[in-house]
């Protein structure tokens, strides 16, 4: 299960934050089932090659967000109530972050404003075929 | 007046070599079930301070405590030290090695050793002095290992391994640390400690330069970096700011290494109206270069 | 704890027993074809008779050189192995005492292998009963035990600040200590003569002195009666000193390899 996981410690995004995101993506696609099993921190760490501390912080803010639940002696579950909510609003969450950082990114490339809203739009064409585009003069 | 959480602190360590500082004025606390890395470039002082550490060498001054205690031979009992050097004796064969473990230490594992053994594909009847490099470190690692100790100290241990046992190295660190050991490493990987530490420390010529969680430095230490459409304007008035480690002007591009504060720099770079203006991350090797390329108006926080 | 110690020792113990049986071989070779089997042995006990503190005087000097061979054990921890060695959970004077006592056994041991094959060669000349049991035979037997405990003391003391060096020094000492006592009797004037004087004092050599003399011929070890500068002292007074180097060279070693840094 954790092959499914990778971390990329160049990114900029802090690690925790890249596996919380990827933990809660699964969920949110149904990867993760609720009431499924999550590795123990000790073995999550020892397969990603990650550090235990960061492996259980992660944990922490999965259980603190309710995705998760963790009873001692046990192990660490999915939440089977309201797990995959929580899991789907941290996932739009994730979007909105990613593309705040794209248009951040073209601004300080000196897009302009219109050009950056074209490409938006290309990309919504490219990757949701289904997608019809509406006029929409509120943007 | 010791944190009981602590479990390595060296105090204000200093060892001089005749009238050649090696390690000056060191002070760096490690707790409990951290995975702590010490970079630095060779001759920084990594090897001067484990030695220190473990009563191979006299500090001129300062001190280093365990658990709030000074070294002594029992300690041991708990405690593996690989050096940088191989130290076994190349007259004796693996097997032998292991059984002087055996004898040695309370907590021997038989079974983890020979775990081991086979994970780095050592042949246990051949001398060390047979081995290659490579193979004489993992032997050393397997030695440490076996004994479950409480704190590993481990100086460069992935050197002249390759890539496949550096990751078993990598893994059985973190399998310790997991299981509550306290794991402080030197490395020149510096990938790798970015990954495994939570937190390092960047030694340069002795002296500490650097030091605190990975993830902390990493989110404080950043780049603002600007292109303009003459030349890049001066940062004069900026560059006494403490927060700020090295400036680099090339053309039309400024780029300035920022420690904490970045927002604030930004600010005032962006004022110079630049062309354009980004802020970019650092990772561990691009902090650790320029620290210790920077120039010596660098201050070091704990 | 020691095992390392034990596996070097038994080693060496390993190579004297094969190089004297080697030289008995040989011994018993060359007579054979001399024809000693033939007649038997010539001679009676009284005349020809070999007194057992040779025997002894041997199987002292064969393990004063097993004992100087050892006597660099600490100097060759000191050769990259320290952090191997003080990282046991032992004291590093305890870890040194213990090294020691392996390496004591083993002269000890090194000691009675030489006397035995004495024994077995002259068993198979059928010259047993040729060897004399002089009246101090037991103190010379101490004395001659002592000797190679003596040798492996100061040497101990001299090479354990060291790490390669250990090995050459061995070598140097050996030299000196014969030259020390050469030029001891040879009756320098002073103040040459007070130097050699003083550092015969602490040469182990100067206490191995043993001289019988029978109607037919004198045997002389270690130059004789002259040799040493205590001619007037009694047996006893050798086998003190020499424990007195034996155990001032190991406490003096130890604590100047407790005080060595890797």
């Amino acid at each position: 299960m954790s092959s499914v996981f990778t971390v990329d410690p160049h990114s900029g995004v802090p690690i925790y934050l890249q596996l919380i995101e990827q933990i809660k993506r699964s969920v949110a696609l149904g990867v993760l089932a609720p009431g499924e099993q999550l590795p123990t921190v000790k073995q999550l760490a020892t397969d990603l090659t990650l550090n235990p501390n960061t492996v259980a912080r992660v944990y922490r803010e999965l259980e603190r967000d309710g995705i998760i639940e963790t009873s001692p002696g046990r192990g660490s579950f999915i939440r089977s109530n309201g797990g995959v909510g929580n899991a789907t609003r941290a996932a739009a969450d994730v979007a909105a972050a990613a593309i705040d950082a794209a248009v951040r990114e073209a601004k300080s490339i000196g897009i302009a404003s219109t050009q950056a809203h074209d490409l938006f739009r290309r990309a919504i064409a490219r990757w949701y075929p289904d997608h019809h585009e509406t006029e929409d003069r509120s943007l | 007046m010791s944190d009981p959480t602590t479990t390595i602190s060296i105090n204000a360590l200093t060892k001089r070599y005749g009238q050649t500082p090696a390690v000056e004025n060191l002070s760096i606390a490690i707790p409990k079930g951290s995975i702590f890395g010490l970079l630095g470039t060779n001759g920084a002082g990594k090897t001067t301070t484990f030695k220190c550490m473990l009563g191979l060498a006299r500090p001129t001054s300062g001190s280093v405590e365990f658990n709030g205690q000074p070294l002594s031979p029992e300690m041991f009992e708990h405690m593996s030290y690989v050096p940088e050097r191989c130290a076994l004796y190349e007259w004796m064969s693996g097997a032998e090695h292991l059984e002087m473990q055996r004898r040695s230490f309370k907590q021997y594992d038989a079974k983890r050793a020979a775990q081991l053994m086979d994970m780095f594909a050592l042949d246990r009847k051949k001398k060390i002095g047979k081995y290659s490099k490579g193979q004489q470190t993992a032997m050393a690692l397997v030695l440490a290992f076996s004994t479950h100790p409480d704190i590993l100290i481990l100086d460069e241990p992935a050197s002249g391994l390759d890539p496949v046992h550096q990751r078993h190295v990598l893994d059985l660190v973190i399998g310790e640390a997991a299981s509550g050991a306290t794991v402080l490493f030197s490395s020149h990987q510096i990938g790798q400690v970015e990954r495994a530490a939570d937190r390092v420390a960047i030694l340069h010529q002795g002296t500490l330069r650097l030091a605190g969680e990975v993830e902390q430095l990493k989110a404080d230490v950043k780049v603002v970096e600007a292109t303009f459409d003459s030349d890049a304007p001066s940062v004069n008035g900026l560059q006494s700011d403490p927060a700020i480690g090295y400036v680099q002007r090339t053309g039309k591009l400024l780029r300035v290494y920022v420690r904490g504060k970045g927002e604030e720099i930004e600010k005032a770079i962006a004022a110079k109206s630049p062309r354009s203006l980004r802020v970019l991350d650092q990772n561990l090797e691009d902090i650790f270069l320029s620290t210790v390329g920077a120039s010596p108006s660098n201050e070091s926080e704990g | 704890m020691y095992y390392t110690q034990l596996l070097r020792i038994t080693c060496g113990l390993k190579w004297l027993s094969i190089v004297l049986v080697a030289l008995y071989a040989f011994i018993v070779a060359i007579s054979a074809a001399n024809g000693a089997f033939h007649d038997g042995v010539h001679g009676s006990p009284d005349k020809d008779g070999v007194p057992l503190p040779v025997l002894l005087a041997i199987a002292g000097f064969v393990s004063s050189f097993f004992a100087s061979r050892y006597a660099r054990t600490l100097s060759e921890e000191n050769e990259s192995h320290l952090p191997v060695v003080w990282t046991k959970p032992v004291s590093r004077a305890g870890y040194a005492l213990g090294v020691i006592g392996v390496d004591l056994l083993g002269i000890g041991a090194a000691f009675a292998i030489t006397l035995a094959m004495e024994l077995v060669l002259f068993t198979t000349f059928g010259a047993l009963r040729f060897i004399d049991m002089s009246a101090d035979t037991s103190a010379q037997l101490f004395r001659f035990l002592a000797l190679p405990l003596a040798y492996y003391g100061v040497m101990t003391a001299l090479t354990a600040s060291f790490g390669k060096a250990g090995r050459g020094l061995i070598g140097w000492a050996w030299c000196a200590s014969l030259a020390i006592m050469l030029f001891n009797s040879l009756g320098l004037p002073k103040p040459w003569s007070q130097v050699f004087a003083v550092l015969n004092v602490v040469n182990p050599l100067a206490y191995a002195s043993y001289s019988h003399t029978t109607s037919h011929d004198t045997v002389n070890i270690a130059s004789g009666p002259h040799a040493s500068v205590f001619t007037a002292l009694a047996l006893g007074s050798d086998i003190a000193a020499l424990l007195l180097l034996a155990v001032g060279g190991l406490v003096a070693g130890v604590l100047l390899w407790r005080r060595v840094e890797a």
